[in-house]
């Protein structure tokens, strides 16, 4: 049988699993707030399995092997930004977030927050950011376009974006959370798989191991062994690589990662998710290895984030369709997570516990939740759209696309996120309104409009830092007015 | 030095570090 026979049968096996579990899912749901919370309580394996498949996407697969494609071993200092800055961070803000969550009993960012600093304000403002997101989905469907036409002769671009976004969006829409969670669980599988046997696999081609491997690697460049790399995008000094650092660190703040942490019902279970996590990414990163065997073994490939193609194409067909699969794996449960959380922030966030709520839009109690429960259903669809229109024509990196979403969402919530869970006593709800609309602002401005910071990470970074700065001055200002502050009035 | 490669000594280095470190932290807070 040939690459592309396995390839199809490959992916028809998946997509029945997925398709499969979302139907399983379907027969749970019966309204509204079935679909954002997956009924009865999720145990912290499956949960923390969960993080690490909406954690993990094209970006690691792809773009961070790439990375080491490109740069060397200097690229490795993201996989330590993820395994060593977002475990600590996930460690930090589950210890915050667990005891203010066991009475405030939230299922999304956009819900705690709001519950926390007791303004719908926050709630609608935070469901309008997180729409950025649909950049972050688009990059995932526009790598899953460029991996499948690259691997099945006869499939272009197009017809393959299209294939994964309606399977996506259709086990998402009948599945909700459930599905989301469970197919995570089958997804991790795959990728767990792909990046150890890509790591195992170059011990195996080299004969001298990891030490023929950078020798090769010495010889092309010298600067692909040290530990900085001035010829590297983002790690050409120091306080560049702590830059990265800092940015994964504050990851696990993301919306569609801290709604799995809230979803976890027995905070005893806490440090069993966070161990899975461990496990999970530790072999998830070490897919990133290929970039520098694939270096090693043939150094002009002219697209770097490829790199993983050409290698998984060096085995047999059955391990290159298994390690294929495991990067649609990556890509689908990533904009599964993210659908869910736009979805869940427009129809109860903003419609419902804000517009509806507080009369800006007038409907009777009964037929408002209807129409919410429907908004459910053609949301993803609507989604899903808009993501293909955006990446229609392969945008030029996949990764800036990521971040556009990431540091969107990070410039406004972040500094509201940690001020209510570390600072506690100058966090002031009407400092984290204005903390987060000048945030975006700086971020929208420095990067989408004035076109003044080129890197859409530094910009970003920009925008937190000047949300931070805000809440502080205003915080001390003002002080306190978090429910407990209150109280003690 | 670990296989020539100062970058990837660093990488074992610092991953060995996070399973301790969570361990400790793990064991202090849950």
């Amino acid at each position: 049988m040939s690459l592309n026979t396995w390839m199809i049968c490959g992916l028809a096996l998946y997509v029945c699993f997925v398709i499969y579990v979302g139907f399983l899912g379907a027969k749970k749901i019966k309204g509204l707030s079935d679909f954002a919370v997956a009924g009865e309580s999720m145990g912290p394996i499956p949960l923390g399995l969960a993080f690490a498949a909406s954690f993990f996407s094209a970006a690691t697969f792809m773009g961070y092997v790439g990375f080491c494609y490109a740069w060397g071993s200097t690229g490795m200092w993201i996989f330590l930004a993820i395994f060593c800055a977002s475990t600590l961070g996930f460690i930090l803000l589950a210890k915050g977030v667990r005891n203010s969550n066991v009475e405030l009993k939230s299922i999304s960012m956009a819900d705690w927050l709001a519950k926390r600093y007791n303004s719908d304000v926050l709630r609608g403002l935070c469901s309008i950011v997180f729409i950025i997101q649909i950049f972050y989905i688009a990059g995932q469907f526009s790598a899953g376009g460029s991996l499948l036409s690259g691997m099945i002769d006869g499939l272009d671009y197009t017809t393959a974006i299209i294939g994964v976004t309606i399977i996506t969006v259709l086990y998402v829409t009948v599945g909700g959370l459930f599905a989301d969670v469970y197919t995570s669980i089958g997804q991790m599988c795959l990728m767990i798989f792909a990046g150890v046997f890509v790591f195992v696999s170059g011990l195996m081609l080299f004969k001298g191991g990891l030490t023929e491997v950078s020798d090769i690697l010495a010889a092309q460049n010298p600067y692909f062994v040290t530990v900085t790399n001035p010829g590297a995008l983002h790690m050409y000094s120091y306080a560049t690589i702590f830059g990265v650092m800092f940015i994964e660190f504050a990851f696990a703040g993301q919306p569609q990662l801290l709604n799995k942490i809230m979803a976890l019902k027995n905070p005893k279970d806490m440090s069993k998710m966070i161990w899975t996590w461990i496990f999970a990414s530790f072999c998830c990163l070490l897919v990133m290895f290929g970039g520098l065997y694939m270096r090693a073994i043939n150094p002009s490939l002219k697209v770097a984030d490829n790199a993983v193609i050409e290698y998984v194409k060096l085995f047999h067909p059955v391990i290159s369709t298994i390690l294929s699969v495991a990067i649609v794996a990556a890509l689908m449960s990533t904009a599964c997570g993210l659908i869910l959380v736009i979805t869940t922030c427009i129809s109860n966030d903003l419609f419902l516990k804000t517009l509806v709520k507080h009369g800006i839009i007038n409907m009777e109690e009964e037929k408002a939740e209807r129409f919410a429960y429907g908004l459910t259903k053609i949301l993803p669809a609507i989604i899903g759209a808009i993501s293909l229109y955006l990446v229609f024509n392969p945008p030029p990196f996949m990764g800036v696309m990521v971040w556009i979403g990431i540091s969107g969402v990070s410039a406004a919530t972040l500094a509201p996120l940690i001020f209510a869970l570390f600072l506690p006593k100058i966090a002031n709800s009407k400092a984290a309104i204005i903390g987060a609309i000048v945030g975006e602002g700086v971020y929208f401005y420095l990067y989408l409009i004035a076109h003044i910071e080129r890197s859409v990470m530094a910009a970003g970074a920009w925008g937190v830092l000047v949300s931070f700065v805000v809440m502080f001055v205003l915080g001390n200002l003002w002080k306190s007015d978090l429910p407990e502050a209150q109280a003690q009035k | 030095m670990l296989w020539h490669n100062p970058m990837l000594t660093v990488w074992l280095g610092i991953s060995i570090f996070t399973v301790v470190i969570s361990y400790v932290l793990l064991k202090k807070w849950y």
